[in-house]
């Protein structure tokens, strides 16, 4: 993080030791009545010193003058008129800091220079902010804290933090630094509706570019308007873009708070997109990806949210917890310690946590998961404050620096530890203070009854056991202990009567004298008075009874989780991303898909992830390094396609709340952890069309993907494949309420209106780059915008168009505004009166991927025939089948088969609609769609015909490397049933753990969650009825034909905002 | 290898129903108006074909004989006796009884997102005086796009609630909802409610609150027992005192809570199974466990008890993400190998119900019997239903309620070339083929096609 106002505050601080006196500061009212002194100058005597991590003096002083540590060594001498603080027997630490502690700022200011968009509102500076409520500081400090970053919890581009003293008056809650990094989220309105916007991830993605584009475009017109005020109008005010100025010029840093470890490799790419300087404020799920995110680079700031332990008691919820859930729960622990073996520049933050006062406890727990304690002091010390650019005023006890110290008996991360003092800008709070009293062990009871006998006290426990006779023992009901009073009630027995006995005394030395009363108000004295025999042994025992205990919570109860990571995470999750191979297919009925139709006896060679040879088997032979796959009986085709997928997109399909959201795209919030992913490949699929919904017009750019199970999101995509975009006609893009279009009329205006604005942009965007470059600088620049940008782009041919559409009529016209403006459409997605007009969209050239059989299902399909695609097929038209079902994604082969029942396509024909020729549809079919020699060994062997309902797809390969096959997901079946019950049975041993003595550290028990958008009415209502469906017995996400990625919408929101993670 | 497994035999199995369609069924493509057909009224004889009685073998060269709705003679070769007979050559063709779609809406929905054409759930929680049959549309768009596949026999629904009503079998052809019944009582259906708190997804689990989720589960089962309490206070209060005044909903309760008559428990984890199956065994009901996602976990409770399953589907994706992929598909088989008693419902609602061979290759394919799938769409379904005497297999004294295929009925490429519903030639056309007839007719108009 860049460090802005660091020098003046150091020398500030430098000069203050000799001249400040605060009661004169200038701002300071005048007393009423007398001066107080602020006493400012202190010296701890006698401590043991931590410097920094790593660095310790075992015993010496340090003097603090005004704020700042003047002086530390063994042999140092308070000076004259230092107030004195003892500290044999304790160990004073740097004070710790939280580099990101996120509140909410005040009301936001709705200025004429704010953003429309009520989720960018970066010129929020939170040094203008009120102070983190003192509630909140003075709990910080009980933990050690001294000075954190504080940031505005929401928003997209939330506003600028500052880092302030966590002292005890707003006073003297002082800033270390105005003004720190950019606080950056991605915040959503989750929903459909208008004025939502963004309703998705990826319109939260797309809004956070454009706004980085128009700072960019808004700083290069300002700069113009000032050289060049004549003949230009002043740009408008744009507060919100002004404050990002300095952040476009990597001036100033961003901290991007990121709910998992997806988001923070999402949030990594927008950095490296726009060249940004970007500290992560990560989701304590960085282990997930360790790679990945160790490769952004980015250094990141790391909370200690555990997720909740796995409800695992009854046999049912034994049987929901998933492996992904259960290795979450065990791994998170190690996640720090992971980071910093990866090279990671890391603090620790409070963040995220439901119960901050968990933080001890949880950081324990990630110190026996390996993480050594210098680094967890380093990642609260020298670590943030390094981030921060306050290295030389915070994070190291040294002469100069701010007095910022914790004062702990005992070692810090002890699990006894006590936190004694805290000290802030030199001035001291208190935390806890040592008891005045301290008794333990045994001591002689004796009355002025002539009553004797013997009890155990233990004053910081509170307790009081009395000895009676059979050795039976009596606890005290209960022990006050008061500075150096004590007052104990116990039942009568003690006495040897009936009722309750009080006793109440002084402490003196180590005995206690006092007064009680009867039950029957006879009043008496008494004397405990230590057994000196009994003290020695009961004490040694003691000790050897707390190093056990210490000993036993040093280990993780069940042991230390795996070192080794599957990716993904969780079942079927894969130790390393398959290879390429070199192959021989032997003796299969080879289904080619291209000119050399079905090949009996065929053969297949695989070289280099491409095909090298497909033809008869009799022509060539295996060379010994060669893998053979002896395929006889067995048939082989290439990998299926699906043109119409939701699988693997995160955080919403749809992008709603607006007409046209072209600027939002899929390829942003791909998600490769779908368990989805991997059961589509058992059925034979290879290549998906990841496509936004259908909730508008013009809607998002869609994504195509191999579904590279394991593999890194940036490898998962076809590197060659033309981008494209989701457009939607009829009922879909009309229901929604509130919002233009209600009719097809409207439909067909709002396509028609965007492409006219794209055509005007396109215009002015060429005259202006046809301008002399001297010219140009005298002029005003068009603005960019990424919804047109996108709308160009099909203009240009560059971006095919996806269109959802049901009846012929709107087919016809989105026909009729492509030949307008002089495009092509890609695809008519579902398209089930196709056959209606499939002249016209043979001419056009379109294509149509088309659902087998599916209608009835609303009233713009009445006219759906399953004899769609032969009928197209024939006319002209090259036809797909696609799925818009994770589920039916796993079975396109037969899907294929309804073309042969209905309409009669010859079987190798059939074949076709779910290879070439979605492959053609994408313009991909230069790499996939069929078994021919250059192209990507991409290819299925199935036991028997595709086309046959009895077929199973054994094995999956992409790229020459085998992505799935039947001994392999039996070996993976076992191993995820042996993983889960090996994590449960720990979860059992832990749980009967913490019953047994009560005070066991079992890993996590507070997830955070982390902050969920608002839903507005309609998604609740639509819980509402799910969960009604829910409750009645029946599953409303049973998988059957119905509207388009509507299925997939209810999953993404069960999904997403069920936080599975 | 079974079935049609190889391009060449799907090729000549395609060119053989076609050739015959041109031949012997020329109305069932094209400008059909789906007509019911006539009683029965002469012998019909299917021969040359392969009779797959499913019962008992298969006759490789064979012909059925059906007179009066009933079938008269099954045998191999050529009948003995044809005298006045209609002859169906069926060479190179196959005779299959009729599949049967053992958990419909058919009749009662059109179109999915049309409410007001949704006849299915009745207001309130508790309607066992509703009855499908009577709500039943004979000419919906539906009925014959599922007989086009070989459905020719179907148990309609009503649902929602949790006594829903009272379900009906229906033949898929008829004028009237009266024609169409073959039981217009078969069985009460209970959804019964999910007795897991959490729920089996995190969706749910998040936002049910475990103690309210407790409290209304309570609420529920106490009000089924509750109605089950009443019927039965009621029908012995009738048996003594036939003065008694009516209620409509006691009455349809009747034979159910008496023990007479199936009910239809719609359950599906086996929280629900275990809860419906202690129910039922307490006060003596004869149940019928419909969905049955999980059934295959508690099939020694099934087996003790003898009760058999329907299952609603195969092709729903595993319950968890580390489940089995093919966690769904291998369920017929658990089941059969226990020794539950099973047959296989399509899950997919009524448009759908084509695809229910579909469900029941599924399940051979991952590692059921083929023969044991057959029987779980025809005469397994049919012994469920309680229609087996006469229903689910071609057997001497049962209806003739058949189809000739072009091959095995369970592969999608399969063409249905003939059906009969009890001796009568089914109209096998529909809105489908009507409308792909229509605009074939407009290619061959523009010359784009032959």
């Amino acid at each position: 993080m860049r460090t802005l106002k660091l020098c003046s505050i150091l020398s500030l601080s430098v000069l203050a030791v000799g001249l400040s006196s605060p009661t004169l500061f200038g701002q300071s009212a005048p007393p009423n009545g007398m001066r107080e002194a602020d006493l400012r100058a202190h010296a701890i005597l006698d401590a043991k010193v931590v410097i920094r991590p790593g660095t310790v003096l075992e015993r010496a002083t340090i003097v603090i003058k005004d704020g700042v540590i003047v002086a530390i060594g063994e042999d140092v001498q308070p000076p004259a008129g230092a107030q004195v603080w003892p500290g044999e027997g304790l160990t004073v630490y740097p004070g710790l800091i939280d580099a990101a502690l996120l509140i909410k700022p005040g009301e936001r200011d709705d200025s004429p220079g704010a953003h429309w968009n009520t989720h960018i509102h970066p010129e929020i500076n939170m040094i203008d902010q009120p102070s983190p409520d003192e509630k909140l500081r003075k709990e910080m400090r009980s933990m050690g804290f001294t000075a954190a970053a504080v940031y505005p919890e929401a928003g997209i581009w939330r506003g600028t933090g500052a880092v302030i003293a966590l002292a005890d008056s707003d006073e003297h809650a002082l800033s270390y630094l105005d003004r720190t990094s950019m606080a950056a989220g991605f915040s959503t309105t989750r929903g459909f509706g208008r004025g939502n916007y963004p309703g998705s991830l990826m319109g939260a993605i797309a809004l956070m570019r454009q706004t980085l584009l128009d700072a960019r475009w808004h700083s290069a017109s300002r700069a113009v308007w000032t050289q060049h005020p004549e003949g230009n109008e002043p740009p408008l005010r744009a507060d919100a873009l002004d404050a990002m100025g300095e952040v476009i010029l990597r001036q100033q840093s961003v901290l991007f708070d990121v709910s998992d470890e997806l988001n923070l490799l999402r949030a990594h790419r927008i950095g490296a997109e726009f060249n940004l300087d970007m500290t992560m404020l990560g989701s304590g799920l960085e282990f997930r990806r360790l790679d990945e995110v160790v490769a952004t680079g980015r250094s990141i700031i790391v909370p200690l949210n555990y997720p909740k332990t796995p409800e695992v008691t009854s046999v049912s919820e034994a049987d929901r917890a998933t492996l992904r859930d259960l290795m979450t729960w065990e791994q998170a622990p190690t996640n720090p310690r992971r980071l910093l073996q990866a090279g990671v520049t890391m603090a620790l933050t409070t963040h995220r946590l439901e119960k901050r006062k968990d933080f001890f406890k949880n950081l324990r727990l990630a110190i026996k998961h390996g993480l050594s304690e210098d680094d967890a002091l380093a990642a609260l010390t020298t670590s943030p404050a390094a981030m921060l650019g306050l290295e030389n005023v915070l994070g190291t006890i040294e002469v100069g620096k701010a007095a910022n110290l914790v004062v702990v008996e005992g070692g810090l991360f002890d699990k006894d530890a006590k936190i004694r003092d805290t000290w802030v800008n030199g001035r001291r709070h208190e935390i806890s203070t040592k008891p005045l009293i301290e008794l333990k062990g045994k001591y002689a009871f004796w009355t002025s009854h002539g009553h004797t006998s013997q009890a155990d006290i233990d004053t910081e426990k509170k307790s009081v056991t009395f000895d009676l006779a059979d050795d039976k023992e009596l606890k005290a009901k209960k022990v006050v202990v008061k500075k150096d009073l004590i007052t104990i009630v116990v039942s009568g027995e003690a006495l040897e009567t009936d009722g309750y006995v009080q006793l109440s005394g002084v402490v003196t030395g180590d005995s206690i004298t006092g007064n009680g009363i009867m039950p029957d108000g006879d009043r008496f004295q008494f004397t405990f008075t230590p057994t000196p025999d009994a003290i020695d042994d009961e004490q040694s025992e003691d000790d050897t009874d707390e190093a056990k205990d210490d000993d036993k919570s040093d280990e993780v109860i069940g042991g230390l989780p795996p070192e080794e990571l599957v990716m993904p995470l969780g079942a079927y999750g894969v130790d390393a991303s398959p290879t390429s191979q070199k192959i021989y297919v032997r003796g299969a009925t080879i289904w080619t898909e291209g000119p050399e139709g079905i090949i009996e006896d065929g053969c297949l060679i695989i070289a280099g992830g491409k095909i090298a040879y497909v033809g008869p088997a009799s022509e060539r032979e295996p060379t010994p390094d060669m893998l053979i796959i002896e395929a006889e009986g067995k048939h082989v085709t290439p990998g299926l396609l699906d043109c119409h997928s939701h699988t693997g997109i995160s955080g919403g399909v749809n992008e709603g709340s607006q007409a046209v959201t072209a600027e939002v795209r899929i390829a942003d919030v791909i998600n490769p952890d779908d368990i989805n992913f991997y059961r589509q490949l058992a059925g034979g699929l290879t290549t998906i069309n990841q496509l936004h919904g259908s909730a508008n017009p013009i809607g998002g750019q869609n994504s195509v993907i191999k579904l590279k199970w394991g593999a890194a999101t940036d490898q998962l995509r076809i590197p060659d494949a033309i981008e494209g975009i989701k457009f939607a006609l009829g009922e879909n893009p009309k229901r929604s309420s509130g919002r233009y279009p209600d009719t097809r009329m409207g439909v067909a205006t709002v396509i028609r209106d965007a492409f006219t604005a794209a055509s005007d942009y396109k215009k002015t965007w060429d005259r202006y780059l046809s301008l002399p470059t001297e010219q140009r600088e005298n002029v005003m620049p068009p603005r960019r915008d990424l919804e047109l940008d996108a709308l160009v782009e099909i203009l240009d041919g560059e971006r095919l168009v996806h269109s959802h559409s049901y009846r012929q009529d709107e087919i016809l016209m989105l026909i009729r505004i492509a030949d307008d403006f002089g495009f092509t459409i890609g695809t008519f997605q579902h398209v089930l009166e196709g056959y209606k007009i499939a002249e016209a969209i043979a001419e056009h050239g379109a294509g149509a991927s088309t659902f087998s059989d599916w209608w009835a299902y609303k009233v713009e399909v009445q006219d759906a025939i399953p004899f769609n695609g032969a009928l197209m097929t024939n006319v002209g038209v090259v036809v797909s089948f696609n799925s818009d079902s994770s589920e039916l994604a796993r079975r396109m082969n037969t899907e294929a088969s309804k073309a042969v029942r209905y309409g009669g396509l010859d079987p190798h024909e059939a074949l076709k609609l779910v290879t070439i020729n979605p492959a053609r549809q994408l313009r991909i079919d230069h790499r996939v769609g069929s078994l021919e020699v250059g192209k990507d060994a991409d290819f299925v062997v199935w036991s028997a015909s595709p086309l046959s309902t009895y077929a199973r797809c054994e094995q999956t390969w992409i790229e020459g490397a085998r992505y799935f096959d039947l001994r392999t997901d039996e070996a993976l079946r076992k191993k995820t049933m042996s993983e889960r019950q090996r994590i449960i049975q720990k979860i059992h041993a832990q749980s009967h753990d913490k019953k047994k003595n009560g005070k066991d550290e079992k890993n996590g028990g507070n997830g955070g969650e982390g902050r969920r958008g608002r839903r507005p009415h309609e998604m609740a209502q639509l819980e509402q009825q799910m969960m009604q469906d829910w409750q009645m017995g029946r599953d409303p996400l049973r998988v059957r034909p119905g509207d388009c990625c509507s299925q997939e919408e209810l999953y993404e929101l069960m999904n997403s905002t069920g936080g599975e993670r | 290898m079974r079935g049609i497994h190889t391009m060449k035999a799907c090729s000549i199995a395609t060119i053989a129903g076609a050739t015959l369609a041109m031949t012997i069924a020329q109305s069932s493509y094209g400008q059909s108006r789906q007509i019911p057909a006539p009683v029965q009224s002469k012998t019909v004889i299917i021969h040359d074909a392969t009779i797959h009685t499913v019962s008992g073998k298969t006759i490789a060269n064979g012909y059925v004989s059906f007179a009066n709705g009933v079938i008269t003679d099954i045998g191999e070769g050529q009948p003995p006796q044809t005298d006045g007979a209609i002859l169906r050559d069926a060479a190179g063709l196959h005779v299959y009884p009729g599949l049967i779609a053992a958990d419909t809406n058919l009749g009662l929905t059109e179109t999915g997102a049309v409410d007001v054409t949704h006849d299915f759930d009745e207001f309130g929680n508790f309607t066992p005086e509703a009855r499908a049959v009577i709500a039943i549309n004979p000419d919906s768009e539906l009925l014959p796009v599922a007989r086009a596949n070989g459905i020719l026999t179907a148990l309609t629904n009503p649902s929602g609630g949790l006594v829903s009503g009272r379900c009906s079998i229906i033949r898929l052809d008829g004028w009237t909802w009266e024609d169409l019944a073959i039981n217009d009582n078969a069985g009460l259906v209970v959804n019964w409610p999910r007795t897991d708190p959490f729920g089996g997804r995190r969706f749910f689990r998040r936002r049910s609150n475990p103690e309210d989720f407790k409290k209304q589960l309570e609420k529920n089962l106490l009000e089924i027992e509750k109605l089950f309490d009443e019927s039965l206070a009621y029908a012995q209060a009738k048996e003594a005192d036939a003065e008694l005044e009516t209620d409509l909903r006691f009455e349809a309760m009747r034979p159910f809570v008496l023990g007479e008559k199936s009910i239809f428990v719609h359950a599906s984890s086996t929280g629900q199974i275990e809860s419906a199956v202690a129910w039922a065994q307490r006060r003596g009901l004869k149940i019928i466990i419909v969905g049955g996602t999980q059934a295959d976990r508690v099939t020694s409770l099934l087996v003790e008890y003898d009760i058999p399953v329907i299952i609603g589907g195969l092709h729903r994706l595993p319950g968890a993400r580390h489940a089995d992929y093919d966690e769904a598909f291998k369920l017929p088989l658990n089941l059969h190998e226990a020794g539950v008693r099973f047959c296989l419902a399509s899950g997919a609602g009524a448009a759908h119900e084509r695809n229910l061979n579909h469900v029941a290759a599924t399940s051979a394919a991952y590692g059921l019997d083929r023969d044991v799938a057959l029987k779980s769409v025809t005469l397994y379904a049919a012994e469920i239903l309680g229609i087996g005497e006469t229903h689910g297999s071609i057997e001497t004294g049962k209806a003739a309620t058949l189809i000739v295929t072009s091959g095995d009925p369970l592969e999608i490429t399969t063409d249905v070339i003939l059906a009969f519903i009890d001796g009568r030639e089914i109209d096998l056309g529909n809105r489908h083929k009507a409308l792909y007839e229509k605009y074939r007719e407009k290619y061959r108009q523009l010359g784009l096609i032959d």
